[in-house]
Formats: C-alpha cells, sequence, structure tokens
C-alpha cells in the first residue's frame, strides 16, 4: 500500500512470439545482466519481476512469458489481459513468425486497444546472413502500427535491454497521461477491419478444428 | 554420530518412507557437522546442528528446517554421554532447552544462530546472543541452511545406503523450496500467519475479538456468514467477490477504527520487536479472516463451485481420462524436455492435495507453487525453462494426478486471494494452472457430454445431492489424522470406480485391502463395489452421514461431529 503512495508504477509486461524465435532467452537476458544470482540458480524463466528507475520514478516490470506453440494460441487473452505492455518477439531468419507477430498485433489491438504499448523484436541478428524477413518491411509494419521496433540479439546481447527501458518509458508516459487524457491513440484505430477478418482465423486452432 | 546411528537405528525395522513419516519418532535427534560455511560462524570449533524430527515430513523440507527448532552445540559438548543421555530422554527440543537452563547448564551450550521460530535460543545466555544479533542471525543461517541440508541427506544416505530414490526427493524437493522460498510475497504474507511469529498476539487477539459476541467485529463476521449461508446465490463468484470484500472491508476495519483494545495490542506487539523485525498487519489480518470467513463457508462454497462448474468438471474428467493415453509429446512437451520421473511426480502429487485440502486460499497457492517449482527442478537442464516448456509439462502433471478439480481450485483461489497478491509470481501460476486446465480441456468431446449432462440435470437430480463432486474422509493411519478429499463422481459411477479414483489420490499401492464405508452416527458399513456412490448419499441426506475409505482392517475411532461440519 505504501508503495503505490511513495509512487512505484507496477507494470506488466506479456511476451508474445512463436515457439522458437527467443523469448525465453531474451528475458533471461535482461534479467541476467542485472541480477546474475538469485534468479539464475533456478533457471526459471516464465514470470520475473524487474526494479527500474526512470527520471526517479520506481518502476516495477512483473513480466509473463507465455507458450508459443500454435496450439497454446487461444490461451493469448488470459495471459495479456490488464497487460500495460507486450513484447511480441519474431525470428529475423523466419517468415512465419512475423506473420505470427502481426497476428498478436491485430488480436492486441482489437482486445486492448490503445491501453496496450507494443514494442516488436526481431531476434537473432546474430544470423543475419539467414535473414528472410526483411528489416524495411519490419520497421514499416512496427511504424504503421505504432510500434517501436527493435533489433535483438539474445546471444550477442544486443538491443535488450534498450528494449525494455524504451518500453517501460512508454508504458510510463502513458499511465501519467492517461488518468488526464483517456483519448485513444490514433493509429490504435487502424485497421479495425481487417483485424476482424483475420482473428477469426488466427483463433481457429488446430484441435478445436 | 555413533548415538545418532545407534538411536536412528535402534527403531529402524520398517523400510525407510515408513519412518519418516511416523510422528512416533519424536525423540530422535538428527545432527551433522557444519559444513563449509563455518568461516561466517561466529565460532571456529566445529559445531553441530540439532533439531528433533518429529514434525519432519518428507514433503516439506524447507517448512520443516525453518520452523523446527535448532541447536547449535559444539562437537566436544555434544559427545559428553551425559549430554546425549539428557538428549534422548527428551520428548521435544523446547522442553531440552528448557531443562538445560534450568540446571543452568545452558551455558555450556552454545546456541549459536536463532531461526526464525525458535524458543531456544531465547534461553540461551546473553552474550552468545548478542554475538549472534551482530552477524545477522537470519541471513546466515539461510545461507547454512541449504549446506547443512546437503549434509544431512548424505549421512542419511551413508547410514542406510539403500533406498536411493527416497532421499533423492528430499534433496530436489529442498532445492525447489528454496527457489520458492524467494516468492517473496507469498513467503512474506505466510511469515505473519505462523502461529510462531511476532504476530501471533495480534492473531490470537483477533481471533478473540471474533469470539466476543459483543463486538461489532464478531457481529459483522456472523452475520455476515449466516447472510452468505442464507443466501439464494447459485453463482460462486458472486460469493466469492462478497466474501473477498467483506474480508478487506473488516480488515481496514480493524486497522482503522480498531475494536476494544486491538490498537494497543498492535503497540505492544511493536514495542516488543527486535530492530530487524516488522509486524505485517494486513498479512496476519489476511490469515485470520480466512479462518474466520473461508473456513466456515468452504463447504458452501464448493458445492457452488462444484454445481456452477459441473459440466467443466465432467469435462476435465474425460479429458484426463483421455490423457492418460495420450503421450507428453502430444500434450506438447518438446522432445528435448523430460517429463518429472514418477518419485518427482509423487512429490507434486501430494503438493496438489495439500493444495486440496487446504482451507486459506493462501495455503492453496503456496502448495501449488510449490507443485510447481518441483516441476521447474524436474525438468531443467542446460536451457532455461521457459512457459513453452512449463506449460505443457504443468497440462501433463495435472492429467498424471489426475487432478480433476484443478478448475474448482484455481476459481477459488481467483476469488478470493487478495487482488494485490494475484498481479505478481502468485498470479502467474494461477494463470498456468487455468491454461493447463484449458490445455486438457480440449482433448475432450464437449457435444457428447453436455448433452447427457443437461438431460440428466432436467430430470431428478436437480437438487445439490447429485452434485459432480463427492467427499470422502481418507484416514491417514500413518500419521494419524483424517484427510477429506473431494473428487467428481458421475452420478451413474459405482463405488468401484470412486475406489480406484480413491487409491489413486491417496498414492494407496495395495487397494485390495481397503473399501468404502458409510459412516453414520459412529457405525461403519461397507459398501458394495456395485453400490452407487450418488444414491447412498442422496438416501441418507441431512443425516450425520459420510463415506470414508479405509483399509478394511483398520480400526478407527470417528471424531463425533467434526466431520461433517467440516468438507
Amino acid at each position: 500500500m505504501s508503495s503505490k503512495i511513495s509512487g512505484t508504477n507496477n507494470f506488466k509486461v506479456v511476451l508474445l512470439g512463436e515457439g522458437c524465435v527467443g523469448k525465453t532467452s531474451i528475458l533471461l537476458r535482461y534479467i541476467e545482466d542485472k541480477f546474475n544470482d538469485k534468479h539464475l540458480s533456478t533457471l526459471q524463466a516464465t514470470f520475473l519481476n524487474k526494479k527500474l528507475n526512470i527520471n526517479n520514478k520506481r518502476i516495477n516490470l512483473s513480466i509473463w512469458d507465455t507458450a508459443g506453440q500454435e496450439r497454446f494460441h487461444a490461451l493469448g487473452p488470459i495471459y495479456y489481459r490488464h497487460s500495460h505492455g507486450a513484447v511480441l518477439v519474431y525470428d529475423i531468419t523466419d517468415d512465419h513468425s512475423f506473420a505470427k507477430v502481426q497476428n498478436w498485433v491485430k488480436e492486441l489491438k482489437k482486445m486492448l486497444g490503445a491501453d496496450i504499448v507494443l514494442v516488436i523484436a526481431g531476434n537473432k541478428i546474430d544470423l543475419e546472413h539467414e535473414r528472410t524477413v526483411s528489416l524495411e518491411e519490419a520497421e514499416r509494419y512496427a511504424e504503421l502500427v505504432g510500434a517501436k521496433h527493435f533489433h535483438t540479439s539474445a546471444k550477442l546481447n544486443r538491443g535488450v535491454e534498450e528494449l525494455f527501458l524504451e518500453l517501460s518509458r512508454a508504458m510510463l508516459d502513458r499511465s501519467e497521461r492517461t488518468p488526464t487524457a483517456p483519448v485513444p491513440r490514433a493509429l490504435a484505430l487502424a485497421e479495425d477491419d481487417e483485424a476482424a477478418s483475420t482473428s477469426t482465423c488466427c483463433w481457429t486452432t488446430p484441435s478445436n478444428g | 554420530m555413533k548415538w545418532f546411528i545407534k538411536l536412528f537405528r535402534g527403531k529402524s525395522e520398517k523400510p525407510i518412507e515408513r519412518k519418516w513419516k511416523t510422528e512416533r519418532f519424536d525423540r530422535k535427534i538428527f545432527l551433522d557437522e557444519q559444513p563449509t560455511s563455518s568461516e561466517e560462524m561466529p565460532v571456529t570449533e566445529e559445531v553441530y546442528a540439532l533439531t528433533t524430527i518429529r514434525n519432519f515430513q518428507c514433503d516439506s523440507i524447507s517448512e520443516f528446517i525453518v520452523e523446527s527448532e535448532w541447536v547449535f552445540v559444539s562437537k566436544e559438548k555434544l559427545m559428553e554421554p551425559k549430554y546425549q543421555e539428557r538428549l534422548s530422554r527428551m520428548s521435544s527440543l523446547t522442553e531440552f532447552c528448557k531443562k538445560l537452563s534450568k540446571n543452568k547448564e545452558c551455558r555450556k551450550t552454545t546456541v549459536v544462530v536463532k531461526p526464525p521460530g525458535c524458543h531456544c535460543a531465547e534461553l540461551a545466555d546473553e552474550e552468545a546472543e548478542e554475538k549472534i544479533r551482530d552477524s545477522n542471525p537470519i541471513k546466515i543461517f539461510f545461507k547454512s541452511v541449504r549446506d547443512l541440508w546437503k549434509c544431512v541427506c548424505k549421512t542419511i544416505k551413508k547410514i542406510f545406503n539403500k533406498n536411493d530414490e527416497v532421499i533423492q526427493i528430499d534433496e530436489s524437493d529442498f532445492e525447489i523450496t528454496n527457489s520458492y522460498l524467494s516468492a517473496g510475497r507469498v513467503r512474506a504474507l505466510r511469515g505473519g500467519r505462523t502461529s510462531l511469529g511476532a504476530g501471533a498476539a495480534l492473531r490470537a487477539y483477533a481471533l478473540h475479538l471474533a469470539q466476543d459476541k459483543s463486538t461489532t467485529f464478531a457481529q459483522n463476521v456472523d452475520n455476515f456468514i449466516a447472510c452468505t449461508l442464507d443466501s439464494k446465490e447459485t453463482c460462486p463468484q458472486v460469493m466469492m467477490r462478497n466474501m473477498r470484500q467483506f474480508m478487506s472491508g473488516m480488515k481496514n476495519y480493524l486497522v482503522k477504527h480498531g475494536e476494544r483494545e486491538f490498537e494497543k495490542e498492535v503497540e505492544k506487539e511493536r514495542l516488543k520487536l527486535k530492530p530487524t523485525e516488522f509486524l505485517n498487519i494486513d498479512a496476519i489480518l489476511e490469515g485470520v479472516m480466512h479462518r474466520l470467513v473461508v473456513r466456515p463457508l468452504r463447504s458452501k462454497l464448493y458445492t457452488l463451485l462444484a454445481s456452477w462448474h459441473a459440466t467443466d468438471v465432467r469435462q476435465l474428467h474425460a479429458a484426463i481420462e483421455r490423457a492418460q493415453h495420450v503421450t507428453a509429446l502430444q500434450l506438447g512437451v518438446k522432445e528435448s524436455t523430460k517429463v518429472p520421473s514418477s518419485a518427482v511426480l509423487a512429490v507434486i502429487s501430494k503438493h496438489f492435495l495439500k493444495m486440496q485440502e487446504a482451507d486459506s486460499p493462501l495455503d492453496k497457492l503456496e502448495n501449488l507453487l510449490a507443485a510447481i517449482s518441483a516441476m521447474f527442478n524436474a525438468i531443467r537442464g542446460e536451457r532455461a525453462v521457459g512457459a513453452d516448456d512449463l506449460l505443457p509439462v504443468l497440462a501433463w502433471c495435472v492429467s498424471r494426478c489426475r487432478l480433476v478439480c484443478a478448475e474448482l481450485e484455481a476459481e477459488l483461489m481467483a476469488g478470493l486471494l487478495p487482488p494485490a497478491l494475484l498481479a505478481g509470481e502468485g498470479g502467474y501460476y494461477l494463470t498456468a494452472l487455468f491454461s493447463a486446465v484449458a490445455v486438457l480441456k480440449r482433448l475432450a468431446p464437449e457435444a457428447g457430454s453436455d448433452s447427457s449432462a443437461s438431460c440428466r440435470r432436467g430430470s431428478e437430480c436437480s437438487n445439490r445431492e447429485t452434485a459432480a463432486v463427492v467427499r470422502v474422509a481418507l484416514p491417514d493411519e500413518c500419521r494419524g489424522w483424517i484427510r477429506r478429499v473431494a473428487l467428481p463422481c458421475r452420478p451413474a459411477a459405482r463405488v468401484r470406480d470412486l475406489c480406484r479414483a480413491l487409491a489413486h489420490a491417496a498414492a494407496i499401492t495395495n487397494p485390495q485391502d481397503y473399501a468404502l464405508f458409510a459412516l453414520h452416527d459412529g457405525h461403519e458399513t461397507m459398501l458394495n463395489e456395485n453400490d452407487c456412490p450418488q444414491e447412498v448419499m442422496s438416501e441418507k441426506s441431512g443425516q450425520n452421514f459420510v463415506l470414508a475409505y479405509k483399509r478394511i482392517d483398520a480400526k478407527i475411532a470417528w471424531p463425533q461431529q467434526a466431520l461433517l461440519s467440516y468438507p
């Protein structure tokens, strides 16, 4: 209770992306660099807390990892509800994973509207020579949907810290703005029709048929 | 060490697992060398850590270590025959310490650290305690406990040199709980609720207030319970929301307005605090409210949950049956991930069972976290474990442990826990449990079971006696207590089916020796294999009547009342 009064911002961040894009590695890399003792010994990277200080404002990130396999797609809503931010991860050597990110963006926009800050991460830039997702295309898409785009490599520790920092800034920014002006950003309204039609297909999981 | 071996062996004809669980062995005392951390200890000589194994159960090592009393003595002292003789005569360590201090011998016993809840250190000589405080005893203690436990394990292994499996579980279990100790909030909330903590007096006072029917607090609580029991509300979510609101409201009332001497009591406790301690009033009162509100309403709440989610439970039941024939791979477990071994699964199953038995949603959550930690430790390999790995493994474990009530338990926790707790780690793993249920449910066909359920619901079975869940009392002969389990039971199910499920739930390996009994006014009637438990229940509804699953030859004097009031 007292922590809220003294101004700690609690943000929930959900990690979304296909199975093998490296969500877990990004998360672990992010936490590892600062806390290399306690959490790492358990090697669990499904739920982690991270404390930050931005402009003297205390921030506590609760990062929720999700299962990325296609068959678990339908579980998305119970993980991302009440989220303040989402990190959408794709593998730059895998077209399909980028398409999946687009699906997530549409779904999140539809379900949470402007309440959620989106960040897209093109992971595995250490495999630049195998890149199949065009850099320009990815950045253009991110800009279109109002998300920041980052190039990351959990392996080489590139971009991870920056990604979460930027995300936190944006969430802080939004949370300070929302109580007074809950006006959704124009970008959030984009592509509403398309979202409706595609989301039906991404909701259909193989086993549900 | 000889002494330890002698005493321990003297009564160990039975296989090791049994002995662990038997409570009679309260006189035996563990001791072991204080290992590597000795450089941090304020003493340079060899030290032995002693505790009784009275409270020892192999599934909760950390609790045992943290909550037990420990005495650290010098080797020299310990080896004195007189000292040992006294040790073996004492029924508990507290008593032992009291005796020591009475005889002024305590000064020779070096009590080096004072773990939480240790009485004996208070009786030790002042000088030693001074030293301790300087070097932050709790910190040292926690650091050393891990090593200590490893050493204890090693010694036990050395002595028994067989049945490695059991001991192996223990080791892994300790690691688990070690990581689960770091579940900060859950842990912090819990700290205030243990009876030994600084909050004990406060808790006792709040409970006392509730007993005194002239207080506003007690009247409010009683009114709320009476109203809720009378209410025609059928939606469990509404009931839980009311309970949650009421509990938070009453907590606020006590903290802000106080009643009788409550505020004075808080002040009194504050004065007693050491510089490093604090009173987590919120946590203490949360525990009190669970006791006062959740416990009496538990049975009604389960009834509502069971009937509201009857279809879900049936579906999950069918799904779990189906999942028995599905490989881990088909459930989505990666090839590179190995599922928990049967030994670990037994530990997980035990945590799940404890989760079902617990009254307080916090206790339930703790057991869920413990079960999940066991999974982490079992599946972790070279790489980190992410949600990709955890979720299918959790689903697999729920199916193998046949945790049919998983959804009810998850709903109950989500409905009753303080919202702040649900934003953190606890909330995440609760969500994981919900999603594991969802993963499993997709294995079961929805349409078929649905139609039969609805037609059944339409006919005579609309009353609550035919709820999907049957409660059965399970006397645990090893521990000497009665456990209640709630099991799903189709209206047409036979006693035979229920027995099979019970044997599984209770991990009974000789089900042929067990049978289902109907207890009525202290008389036991053994039920026939082909009887239908639901019918028996509805015939006898309203009477003091309970189902019990016990060894056919076991002679048990059943408690008079408690059985019904506490499902």
